[in-house]
């Protein structure tokens, strides 16, 4: 007993002097570190062509005849033969640092450079040309212009390991922490198809891109030689453009501006369509505007939901009806079917042929994609995500048919 | 909580059924498990064995939960236990179980998955023996135990944007009070 006793002590001993709870824990993030470049050394590099890459990072896409242009995000854009959308072929990849966006025009692809707009001649597309560089006309992507210095962003991924005591003061409650940080044909030209997303858009001889606060308009009736025009300024949130029948549809987080650009050198606005603030591509057939709102990590106070928008008289925008939607990004409309990219969620196909109970017909969901933005293309429905292209043919909207998925390789 | 005490519940009478009609031997405890600076959790187990006359012993399979704060662990361990002094009314006894902790009772997720551990616990305890078939059991110990809980977090294209794990390694006494038979 003598001895049960001091193993009691001993078992009490070891109790209370190494009797604590500790957590070890380990994040993995995505964490956007900046950097700084000079824009004359940027410009040194020769924008060159390359060999077909891989898909890592799409980004805004374009269609143009039998062609993709998929922008990967700050690298440059990659040249897709789609002639068969079952069985599309990656041609070659345009080196171009800090693109983001694209539109073409006449066989002349436009492309921003971070302050500067590149325009290319595509007419071989086996052979893609630099054919003129407009500098400077992206400003605001300065940070400092005196030294010509710009910042860049490399996404890095960051482990971090830690251990604490548990106690009940932390409650043992799991650490959790906000996310890290931190993509027509009109008059003589021929303009290719781009996303609802696009910031970049053709008309009138005409090429309008927005950046977050305001229009830059570039004259590109010798598609060739695109001449900077002038800059209007929109306020703040500028997210995406579109055109329809000389307007000019932007949309921003806090509402959607219709502008008239009967005269393409000098757009004026006619109204603001305000909503909650939130995330909201825009897009435009017949008598109505089409805007989905959605919440988010960068959306704020956002809602999910497809607002229907009477734009008959321009000046005096008026809902029409709204739909609730699970997390809406980009979409497009084609004939009497509206198509929704739905997140994470997937891709909804809506029957258009009454606007006003338009979420109310639905015609199919997709749900075993991902899905951020769309194209009506003349050969398939182009469907990006964070898990590559996709294609379907889209003549049967209730049974939409995969025809072909570009995936990415591991970020 | 209520399926967890459920289950929990539904084990000891199993076990207890079990141990009634051969030469097995069960015990069924219930304890605190207590540390430094964290409030005392209460655990349950159940251990089914076997005498071993021959070296006043007993071995078996011991299964119970833990009910941590941050998750439930369903320990399953073999244990063994020493008695040296068996005809005695007052019995000191010496045991030691090692296992593996379970983590099925939490809910899990594509975003929230739980893991188990190694669980080990020795302890020292005596067997108090009644007028009945019945004994009555105290015993206090160490308790280690490992389990893991991982956090995703995915943006609105449900790409992965971040992944947080978090190891726990509970050290605590453990005081348990049982019967057995």
């Amino acid at each position: 007993m003598k001895v049960f006793g001091i193993l009691l002590s001993f078992v009490f001993f070891l109790g209370l002097s190494s009797c604590k709870d500790e957590v070890i824990t380990t994040r993995t993030y995505h964490k956007l570190t900046p950097f700084y470049l000079s824009v004359s050394d940027l410009r040194k590099q020769a924008i060159s062509m390359d060999k077909p890459h891989e898909l890592s990072a799409p980004g805004k896409i374009y269609v143009y005849g039998n062609y993709l242009f998929i922008n990967e995000v700050t690298k440059g854009i990659h040249v897709i033969d789609n002639t068969d959308p079952a069985s599309p072929r990656f041609l070659n990849f345009i080196n171009i640092p800090g693109n983001i966006d694209l539109a073409i025009n006449s066989n002349i692809l436009y492309a921003d450079s971070y302050v500067d707009l590149l325009a290319f001649d595509i007419s071989n597309p086996i052979n893609i040309n630099l054919a003129k560089r407009v500098e400077n006309v992206f400003d605001n992507q300065y940070i400092d212009k005196a030294r010509g210095l710009i910042q860049g962003y490399k996404d890095t991924v960051v482990t971090e390991v830690m251990s604490h005591e548990i106690t009940d003061n932390l409650k043992g409650d799991f650490i959790t922490f906000n996310d890290v940080s931190g993509a027509a044909a009109f008059a003589s030209q021929s303009y290719g198809t781009g996303g609802s997303m696009a910031r970049f858009t053709l008309m009138n001889n005409s090429l309008y891109t927005v950046t977050t606060n305001s229009l830059k308009l570039f004259n590109v009736s010798t598609p060739k030689d695109p001449l900077f025009v002038n800059t209007i300024n929109l306020g703040g949130g500028i997210e995406t453009i579109f055109p329809y029948q000389n307007k000019l549809f932007i949309g921003s987080t806090t509402g959607m501006h219709i502008y008239n650009a009967t005269d393409p050198s000098k757009p004026v606005k006619l109204a603001t369509y305000q909503h909650l603030t939130s995330c909201d591509p825009v897009i435009v057939q017949g008598k109505y505007a089409y805007v989905t709102l959605r919440s988010g990590n960068f959306c704020r106070l956002g809602t999910n939901v497809l607002d229907v928008i009477d734009i008959e008289d321009p000046t005096k925008p008026v809902l029409v009806s709204s739909f609730p939607m699970l997390n809406p990004h980009g979409l497009t409309i084609s004939e009497n079917n509206l198509f929704i990219c739905e997140g994470k969620n997937g891709l909804k196909a809506f029957n258009s042929s009454d606007p006003k109970t338009i979420g109310q017909k639905q015609l199919s969901f997709l749900q075993n994609i991902s899905a951020s933005d769309v194209i009506a293309g003349p050969k398939s429905l182009i469907v990006t995500g964070p898990n590559g292209i996709y294609q379907y043919d889209y003549s049967n909207a209730s049974n939409l048919k995969q025809l072909s998925h570009l995936d990415l390789i591991a970020r | 909580m209520s399926l967890r005490i459920l289950i929990i519940m539904l084990a000891v009478f199993i076990s207890e059924v079990k141990a009634q009609k051969s030469s097995y031997t069960m015990q069924g405890d219930v304890g605190l498990l207590v540390g430094e600076q964290v409030l005392p959790v209460p655990g349950v187990q159940v251990f089914n064995g076997l005498k071993i006359d021959k070296w006043s012993s007993e071995a078996g399979i011991t299964v119970g939960a833990d009910i941590y704060r941050q998750l439930t662990i369903l320990p399953v361990y073999a244990s063994i236990r020493w008695l040296p002094l068996p005809e005695k009314n007052l019995i000191p006894y010496l045991s030691f179980s090692a296992g593996y902790g379970i983590a099925w009772l939490n809910r899990g997720s594509v975003e929230k998955d739980y893991r188990g551990g190694t669980v080990y616990n020795p302890s020292v305890g005596v067997r108090i023996k009644t007028k009945t078939k019945a004994r009555l059991n105290f015993s206090a110990g160490f308790k280690h135990q490992r389990a893991a809980f991982t956090d995703r977090r995915f943006d609105e294209l449900g790409r992965e944007m971040s992944v947080v794990t978090d190891e726990y390694r509970f050290s605590r006494m453990s005081l348990s009070f049982g019967v057995g038979f």
